[in-house]
């Protein structure tokens, strides 16, 4: 539990990280579940679990951002469950985010795949080893290749 | 730079931290080793930032009712934290400590409605049991009797009196 001075002082703190990181949130959040108002909902979500969890999000020598989404991955956790099997040769692409985006874009579609899957349908890098059937040192390469070309696009 | 340091970056196990996928294993070493190895510390780092670059591309400006929700979320935290359950803390636990004898208890008021009694009393019990069979047959054995003896002098009355007219 909260205790009461805390929630106080830290109120203006979550406003503060409101207005840098709900942006960044709310449109990684509108991508894993396609759905705007699901997405605000879920936002407010993080947030309110947000005073839980305030002093190791803003502990310094860590990335605020970084703690932030990895928070909104676990309020997310439900919402993975019900997202199903990756289908590699799927012809429509529709584990690609919505919006355009030129990160995105300059991936090979085998490191679209690898990165959607775990980024935003938050598979896990064992289950999605062994459900595109490959081994999950396999995986973790393809996706520091991902992370490269992010880097080279930036 | 160590070679395995090198090897251990390059292996993609920061990517799949920065997004969330390591496992707890994973995550304690990494946050070990960058506390070990600058080298890894920075690579982390720099990652973190690509992560971030990514996600501003793709942020999407949240409408006011959203706050809206957050503050009235929190401001009723505030305002009802106090009746929110407590942990059982030290504070707590004074609450229960019986002063004096340095014994812990905690106060339950509870009826029950049992009682324990000796093991002999169930021989007690048999006995004044077959006492009390005993008595109640020899009761009415005695009650019959009794009737019957009365039945018997009204006879022997009834008897005398004829025998007086006579």
């Amino acid at each position: 539990m909260i205790k009461q001075e805390v929630l106080t002082n830290s109120s203006s703190v979550i406003h503060a990280l409101y207005d840098k990181y709900a942006g960044l949130l709310l449109g990684y959040i509108y991508e894993v579940v396609k759905d705007r108002e699901i997405a605000e909902e879920y936002l407010v979500s993080v947030f309110n679990e947000l005073p839980e969890h305030i002093n190791e999000i803003t502990r310094p020598g860590l990335n605020t951002y970084h703690q932030m989404q990895l928070l909104a991955r676990k309020v997310l956790a439900d919402y993975f469950a019900t997202i199903p099997v990756c289908v590699p040769t799927n012809p429509e692409k529709n584990y690609l985010p919505s919006h355009p985006n030129k990160f995105l874009s300059g991936m090979t579609e085998e490191q679209q795949l690898i990165f959607c899957s775990v980024h935003y349908h938050g598979k896990s890098i064992c289950d999605l080893a062994a459900e595109l059937n490959t081994t999950e040192t396999c995986i973790k390469t393809i996706l520091k290749q991902a992370f490269e070309v992010i880097r080279r696009m930036a | 730079m160590s070679a395995d340091i090198q090897q251990y970056i390059n292996s993609g196990i920061l990517e799949t931290y920065i997004l969330g996928a390591a496992t707890p294993e994973e995550e304690q070493q990494i946050r070990h080793l960058q506390t070990q190895y600058p080298e890894v510390k920075y690579a982390l780092r720099q990652l973190e930032i690509d992560f971030e670059n990514m996600a501003k591309s793709m942020a999407i400006t949240p409408p006011p009712v959203v706050w809206h929700k957050i503050e009235a979320e929190i401001s009723d935290l505030i305002k009802h934290g106090q009746t929110m359950p407590q942990n059982f803390d030290e504070a707590t636990r004074d609450n229960y400590t019986r002063q004096g004898n340095g014994q812990h208890y905690i106060e339950v008021e509870a009826e029950n409605r049992r009682m324990n009694i000796h093991k002999n009393w169930k021989w007690i019990f048999l006995v004044v049991f077959i006492l009390s069979k005993i008595f109640l047959i020899c009761s009415i054995y005695f009650y019959l009797e009794n009737r019957h003896s009365q039945q018997q002098i009204r006879e022997l009355k009834q008897e005398i009196k004829e025998l007086e007219k006579k």
